[in-house]
């Protein structure tokens, strides 16, 4: 049936034919199942959620990563040997500007669906977790644990004195920096580094320091961190934990502590955390004396610790915050936050534009324009640690427009056919950054210009509202730069190489 | 002025003949002038049933009532093309930065259906002259002139319309049908016509046996002869060939330039051909016009030159010695003996009777190997 389809696109639509598009889309269509599938697979059930930060998901993943890496660079060795067989354009057959430009993005299109493969593992991944986890309440849950949390003899350390509890607040709550109004005389610009200051005093927020009485040594009185980093709910503010716990301890709310701890087993259970301890038994713990001490410890195990029979209570309590974490950010992501369509349009568009140049222009200025790239990298590089971030900028600017120009003049007046493709290809893989670094010259000369005059800031020149805007559309900024790429290509690379083609090499 | 009907006779005479390969050839050319796949569908099934059973008697019949069948259903007398101008060069030089080589201006024209041998010793200028005539070169002065039945075209267009095989054919990939069919799908003919255009022009240059084959597994006759099948499906209205004999033996060598001959005189797809190569006297054969190309200045010999002869030039190969040769002919009126590669090139007085050369030759009993009159043929210009 493929030969058949074969057969029939080599008689019919020969750039179809040429590229096997049809045989490359049947391989991307089971690659992309295939590793939908694996996945699927390689979450068999909600223990699958807390592993994520073990090692086991990382070696799975790189086993896949790596698996897929080596299928894609299999895949394009063998469709290459296909592809590069015949070159109507270069046969001088009579094809048209429209052809290449079909040419390129049937390549695109050929890179972008096989280059994502592992794509599919992870959106595979992520559905069957979606799947496992429709019941679930992250938010809720995320209250349960907090709450629950503040009952836990899990660590001592969380059952300080108040000073300790307070030098918890401070680390957790610094508020963001405020310059300072001196200065020392010169004009400063808003990107430059300021000293950091001391931490501020937790007596200065007092919506997060509970008024309540911390004796001098373990206590759940002293209780005032929520559980590690579980806070889902921004309309809640984490003290409310500890107000609660130490309202129910003063008032001897035995029931709330034990409904609060029940509610907190059940959550365990629901996730198959392994446990062993009775809500109970832990709410009296925090009443053997009145003034509420930490007298026993809950052991906190990890899932491939071999000694739960020797504890008498005990719990994989660290994994309920990363389960319910990840159930949380799991429901927020989308087909296109898992796809990283930056990373992967970039990639295909480069994987096109080399292959492309090759394809119109010939081997020896393709392989001294490739050669010669990573040589001006390096150039790049090393020039960038002597000269400002910005003259190299302009540089660049200078250095492609200088190409371009060139490129451009030799292939209008039928010179140097090896040196003029040089330098178109240059173009091309120079406009790559080109774009992106418009904007950053843009973003520089458009910032706050401030001066100190008299040991105080004074704006000289006031941020233009576009750099604001560069510095928050990273992502309309990529695709401002992607478009551009292929609108130069379409627009002014192919009819060059077009014309290119045609001229005399003598 | 070019006829169909000349060759729809001569296919009836070679089959009537016994010449059944050769009125195979020309029919398929008859078949292909007509550019009608019904019968090419026809033709090809009638091939199909000769390559089975080898009745020569059986194919000749069919053949022929294939022949008679399109005979009827043409209008034979309006199948006539004119040999139009196609390309005119005038003053055409080029000098390499590199070296001293410079082809000196020339000048000549091209006309559909003509064929122009490009003769001359290694490195004297004919590859330069086809790759500048095919825009691979740019010319330090001069013209040239594509007269290609089309308004102004962009220059890649143009180059696609003047095909050249080099004399290094390219290396391709896959099978020779495959290449074939994607060469014709991109000028213009797809779906099931492909097929059959292709199979008729793989029967035409006897193919078929190796339509599935790659590159590897053909030799590099067949290599050169896929390349002219290639070359005829894109319709050239220039042909540029560079040495397309120096792969092939003797009878191929021979077989190719008449298929070349008959094929530029097509009447629905004439053609002009420019064809370089040391085979001197198999290109005069077929040639309208001969180039000699002595370090890049060129010296033209048409066919049925009528211009009054300058000296009478004999080629001779014989053991005999120089001092013999002198004897035997010195009371005719000898010009110039040269020595040349084991023959001797002779150059007696312009009015010279033949017979008296025969004659001379037989009185003297000169032991010869060959002889052969060149007066009209540039091989009067190879000597050293």
């Amino acid at each position: 049936m493929l030969k058949s389809l074969n057969q029939y696109l080599l008689v019919n639509y020969p750039l179809l034919w040429n590229t096997r598009f049809f045989n490359v889309l049947l391989f991307a269509i089971i690659g992309h199942i295939t590793f939908f599938i694996i996945g699927q697979i390689s979450v068999h059930s909600i223990r699958d959620f807390y592993d994520s930060d073990d090692y086991t998901e990382l070696f799975e993943s790189a086993v896949v990563g790596l698996y897929s890496t080596l299928v894609i660079v299999l895949f394009f060795i063998i469709w290459l040997i296909y592809y590069l067989r015949n070159n109507p354009f270069k046969s001088f057959y009579p094809v048209t500007k429209t052809y290449l430009v079909k040419e390129f993005f049937t390549v695109l299109f050929i890179s972008l669906i096989t280059i994502t493969l592992f794509n599919s593992y992870e959106y595979g991944r992520h559905l069957k977790k979606l799947k496992i986890s429709t019941n679930f309440d992250p938010i809720k849950e995320s209250h349960i644990i907090n709450q629950a949390h503040c009952f836990l003899p899990l660590d001592k350390f969380n059952f300080e004195s108040a000073a300790h509890c307070d030098s918890i607040y401070r680390d957790i709550e610094v508020p963001d920096y405020i310059p300072n109004d001196s200065c020392f005389e010169g004009v400063y610009s808003s990107t430059m580094d300021y000293e950091t200051t001391e931490a501020t005093p937790v007596e200065e927020y007092p919506e997060i320091a509970p008024s309540i009485e911390r004796p001098d040594f373990y206590s759940y009185l002293n209780y005032c961190s929520k559980s590690h980093s579980i806070d889902l709910d921004s309309n809640i503010n984490s003290a409310i934990y500890t107000n609660n716990a130490h309202r129910w301890l003063k008032n001897k709310q035995k029931d709330s502590i034990e409904i609060s701890l029940v509610a907190y087993q059940k959550l365990l259970n629901q996730y198959q955390i392994r446990n062993q301890f009775k809500p109970k038994t832990l709410t009296n713990w925090c009443f053997e004396t009145p003034d509420h001490k930490v007298l026993n410890d809950l052991t906190s195990l990890s899932y491939y610790d071999e000694l739960f029979p020797t504890y008498q209570n005990y719990g994989e309590f660290s994994y309920v915050n990363s389960v319910v974490n990840e159930v949380y950010d799991n429901r927020k992501e989308s087909f296109l936050s898992i796809f990283n369509w930056e990373l992967y349009f970039y990639f295909s568009l480069s994987i096109t534009i080399i292959l492309i140049m090759f394809r119109i222009t010939r081997l020896k200025p393709w392989l001294i324009a490739s050669i010669g790239m990573g040589v001006w990298a390096i150039l790049f590089a090393i020039l960038s640690n002597f000269i400002k971030d910005n003259t190299l900028l302009y540089v660049y600017l200078v250095g492609w427009i200088i190409l371009f120009s060139m490129s451009f003049y030799m292939i209008k007046n039928k010179s140097k056919k090896i040196l003029s493709a040089t330098f178109l290809i240059w173009s091309i893989y120079g406009f790559f950054a080109l774009v992106l670094i418009i904007f950053k010259i843009i973003e520089y000369n458009t910032k706050e210009v401030k001066m100190c005059v008299n040991r105080l800031w004074k704006i000289i020149t006031p941020e233009h509202p576009i750099h604001s805007w560069i510095i928050n559309n990273k992502d309309t900024i990529n695709v401002i730069n992607i478009t551009s790429c292929i609108i130069f290509i379409v627009f002014v690379i192919i009819p060059l190489a077009y014309k290119w083609q045609s001229n005399p090499n003598e | 002025m070019l006829n169909i009907n000349n060759p729809m006779k001569q296919v009836a005479d070679f089959f009537n003949n016994g010449d059944i390969h050769l009125g195979n050839r020309r029919l398929i050319d008859c078949l292909l002038d007509l550019q009608n796949v019904s019968y090419y569908k026809e033709y090809l099934e009638l091939i199909e049933r000769y390559e089975t059973h080898k009745d020569d008697t059986l194919f000749t019949k069919e053949a022929l009532e294939l022949l008679e069948k399109i005979k009827l259903s043409t209008p034979l007398n309006q199948a006539e093309v004119s040999s139009s101008l196609i390309l005119d060069v005038k003053d055409l030089s080029k000098q390499y930065k590199v070296s001293a080589f410079k082809i000196s201006p020339l000048s000549f024209q091209l006309h559909k259906g003509e064929i122009i041998g490009l003769v001359g010793e290694n490195g004297n200028g004919k590859t330069t002259l086809l790759r500048l005539l095919t825009g691979d070169l740019k010319p330090d002065t001069g013209t040239i002139d594509y007269q290609l039945n089309s308004d102004k075209i962009d220059p890649y267009l143009l180059r696609s319309k003047l095909v050249y095989i080099p004399q290094r054919v390219p290396r391709w990939y896959g099978t020779l049908m495959d290449n074939l069919q994607l060469t014709l799908t991109h000028h213009g003919i797809t779906g099931h016509d492909n097929l059959l255009w292709v199979e008729m022009i793989i029967a035409r240059l006897g193919l078929r046996p190796y339509k599935n084959l790659g590159w590897n597994r053909i030799s590099s006759g067949y290599r050169t002869r896929f390349e002219l099948a290639k070359s005829l499906l894109r319709k050239p209205q220039i042909m540029l060939l560079d040495e397309p004999l120096s792969n092939l033996d003797i009878i191929s060598q021979q077989t190719i330039l008449q298929d070349l001959k008959f094929l530029s005189e097509s009447s629905a797809q004439p053609f002009g051909l420019i064809l370089s190569s040391q085979q001197l006297y198999e290109v005069e054969k077929v040639s309208n016009m001969v180039i000699f190309l002595k370090r890049g200045e060129a010296k033209y010999q048409l066919k049925n030159n009528t211009e009054e002869v300058q000296q009478l030039v004999y080629e001779i190969e014989t053991e005999a010695s120089r001092e013999e040769i002198n004897k035997a002919f010195g009371e005719l009126n000898l010009l110039e003996i040269n020595y040349n590669g084991g023959v001797y090139v002779i150059h007696f007085d312009p009015n010279t009777p033949n017979s008296d050369i025969y004659s001379c030759i037989g009185k003297h009993d000169l032991k010869l190997n060959y002889i052969r009159n060149i007066t009209h043929s540039s091989r009067r210009f190879f000597i050293n």
